[in-house]
This record gives C-alpha cells, sequence and structure tokens, in this order.
C-alpha cells in the first residue's frame, strides 16, 4: 500500500477513535421521567417492586428500569418499562429476545390502545404457556416496529436529542398461569394508557 | 529455481524475491482498522454466548475468516486492487463511527465485515464471500424470525462454508513454493 493511502487510513482511525470517545461526554436526557410518573397504585389498581436478579442487572447495564407486579382487578400481571437512553442495547426486539431466551413464538395478535397498535404474543417454552403484550412508545404514538425504534433512537442520537423523547420498551406479561381478559385489564389499567 | 512467490493462476510467475512477498502481505493500517472494527463488534461475543439464536456464530466467523487468513499464506498481486480496498477500510472505520455515534451493533458488524473484505479482496468473486459475513452476525437470526434457533446453527454454518468455499476454491489460490 503507497504511503499517501496509508496516511489516510491511520488519520481515519485516528478520527474514529477520537469520535467515538468524545461522544461519550454527551449524554442524552433520559426518559426517566415516564418511568418515575407511573403510579404504584391507584384506582382499581395496586403493585409491588419486582427486584431485577444480578444476571438481568449485568445485561441491562445503565439502563434505566422499571419491574413491578400490577393487580389490576383481580388480574394480575408483570410490567416492565425499559428505557434504554444510557444503555440502548437494553432493549431487544422481544421476539428476538424471548426467541433467545428459549422462548416460540405460536401466535401473534394486534391490538388496539386508543390508535395505536401494540402486540400480544402467545409463548411457549417446553410445557409453559405465557402471554405477553409489548409495544414500543415515544410519548406521541405506540408502536411495535423494532426497525422504528432503531432508527428512532439512532436519529436522536445523531442530532444530540433534538428529534424528540427517547422511545421506551413497555412489556406486559401475564403472571404466572393466571389468564388475562386484556382489553379489560386495559381498560382498567388507565395509568398505563399514558406510557 | 523456485522462490516460492504465487500469484493468481494466470500462468505466469512474478518472480519471487522476500520483499515482493512482504509487500503484498497487509499493511500494518490495515490490521489495526480490522482491529478497530473487531473491538466496536465486541458485542458479539456476549450474543454468542448468552443467545440461543446466534449459537456457534464465532464458529461461522472462524470459517468465514479464512480468506483474510489466507492473504498470509498466499499474498494476490495487491497493488491493482489497492483504491478498492482503502475504498473498503475507510467504509469500515465509517461504519465503525455510525455504529458508535448511532449506538447500533449491526452497522459495526458491517464495519467488522468490510474490513476484513478489504483485507481479502480479490476480485469480483469477493462480493458473495462478502454477502456471505451475514453467517455470524446477529442480523440473521432476527430476518430469519420464524426459524427454530435449533435450525439457524446449520443455516449459519452452511453460508459460512458457501461463502467462504465459494472465494477460496474460485480465486485459484496456490501455495507458495509450488511449482
Amino acid at each position: 500500500m503507497n504511503r499517501s493511502s496509508q496516511k489516510l487510513l491511520w488519520g481515519g482511525l485516528l478520527l474514529a477513535i477520537v469520535l467515538g470517545t468524545t461522544w461519550r461526554f454527551f449524554p442524552l436526557p433520559d426518559a426517566g421521567d415516564v418511568l418515575d410518573s407511573l403510579p404504584k397504585h391507584g384506582p382499581g389498581f395496586a403493585s409491588s417492586e419486582v427486584p431485577l436478579t444480578p444476571q438481568e442487572d449485568a445485561h441491562l447495564g445503565n439502563a434505566h428500569v422499571l419491574r413491578r407486579i400490577y393487580q389490576v382487578a383481580r388480574q394480575r400481571v408483570i410490567l416492565t418499562i425499559v428505557d434504554g437512553s444510557r444503555n440502548r442495547h437494553a432493549v431487544h426486539d422481544p421476539l428476538y429476545c424471548y426467541r433467545g431466551a428459549g422462548w416460540e413464538v405460536i401466535g401473534r395478535r394486534p391490538m388496539k390502545i386508543d390508535d395505536d397498535t401494540v402486540e400480544l404474543l402467545k409463548l411457549k417454552k417446553q410445557d409453559r404457556q405465557r402471554e405477553v403484550l409489548f409495544w414500543y412508545s415515544d410519548g406521541r404514538s405506540r408502536y411495535t416496529s423494532a426497525p422504528r425504534y432503531w432508527w428512532e433512537t439512532t436519529l436522536r442520537r445523531l442530532t444530540f436529542g433534538r428529534s424528540g423523547r427517547e422511545p421506551v420498551l413497555v412489556v406486559v406479561e401475564q403472571f404466572g398461569t393466571d389468564s388475562i381478559n386484556w382489553h379489560r385489564m386495559l381498560r382498567q389499567f388507565t395509568a398505563l394508557r399514558d406510557v | 529455481m523456485l522462490t516460492g512467490v504465487l500469484t493468481r493462476q494466470t500462468g505466469r510467475s512474478q518472480g519471487g524475491s522476500p520483499d515482493l512477498v512482504a509487500r503484498d502481505r497487509p499493511d500494518v493500517v490495515e490490521l489495526a482498522v480490522v482491529l478497530y472494527c473487531a473491538w466496536q463488534s465486541r458485542d458479539l461475543v456476549i450474543a454468542w454466548q448468552q443467545s440461543s439464536v446466534d449459537r456457534l456464530g464465532w464458529l461461522a466467523l472462524s470459517i468465514w475468516c479464512l480468506p483474510a487468513l489466507a492473504q498470509w499464506c498466499v499474498p494476490s498481486r495487491r497493488r491493482e486492487t489497492e483504491r478498492l480496498r482503502v475504498t473498503l477500510l475507510g467504509l469500515a472505520l465509517l461504519c465503525g463511527v455510525l455504529g458508535e455515534l448511532g449506538d447500533v451493533n449491526t452497522v459495526q458488524h458491517v464495519g467488522l465485515a468490510l474490513a476484513l473484505a478489504g483485507i481479502a479482496w480479490r476480485g469480483k468473486r469477493t462480493i458473495p464471500w462478502l454477502l456471505g459475513a451475514i453467517s455470524w452476525m446477529p442480523l440473521l437470526a432476527w430476518l430469519a424470525e420464524g426459524t427454530a434457533p435449533a435450525d439457524l446453527v446449520p443455516l449459519r454454518l452452511g453460508l459460512a462454508l458457501l461463502a467462504t468455499g465459494w472465494m477460496l476454491l474460485g480465486s485459484r489460490y496456490r501455495w507458495r513454493g509450488k511449482s
């Protein structure tokens, strides 16, 4: 390789390292207020905190995570909300994440919350089954497209946060083996509709 | 007398001084770019260890890398492709930066693939091999959404073997020292 090509590449490499290093000194505002504003109890619902396991803590890193068991009338669900502002890799496409954890997706169904579409998954692992409702929320709309999440968060980072609020991932799982009437749960758990 | 230097199969030998062989090997800066891109793609190690849909991705990468490693054993006539290789390595750096700034692992994986392609380039045959890089990326599991994790392993290894075989056999490598 001739000298000018070598210099060009060395210069590019140095620039890449400098940019990547200095970028860390510009942290973005996070979506912690979204998690903090979700009430622990209210008319028709109450909750208890669920601590993360050490493995989950290690995987999630600096991501801001809320996990609670909510009793909504006679139904119980586990609610997890992940704000990936400080660790975007803590937020995976649930379809990829559950498959990676050994679950098989045996059914998928769209559901409506206001004018937005969220997704209900039916999962199976050996002799266990589970239903999970999930969506991403950027404060303006809810959606289930992982590429849209990646696009919005990438754009947000490249524009120093000017493109909008950090989207959060909301995952609602049935608790234990209790079957859930999801429409009723969403009607009664009004605070969740604000996320 | 054999001089131990080989080129692509053209029926001509290049005359084989050790200096010529050394110049045809990847430069330090090329290796540095590959190392930078590999560092940027370090999340792959965690994915391979922890995710059932990414199992044996490390083996797929090891197979897929063989043409780049072969560049040490069987240097090609690299001067004629220098501009293209510099472009590939530059794109690899760009992917590394964009992946870092936008925090997108897949972009960084693409950067690593481009960096290795810059090392291994041997003409148009390299393009299918480069596309075969998806064999070791978590992106494959995401694209093959309906595929069972157990079926992803043969898919990954099959793609890696196909891409690498295409590259190694089709480029008609000859080992050094053989007349």
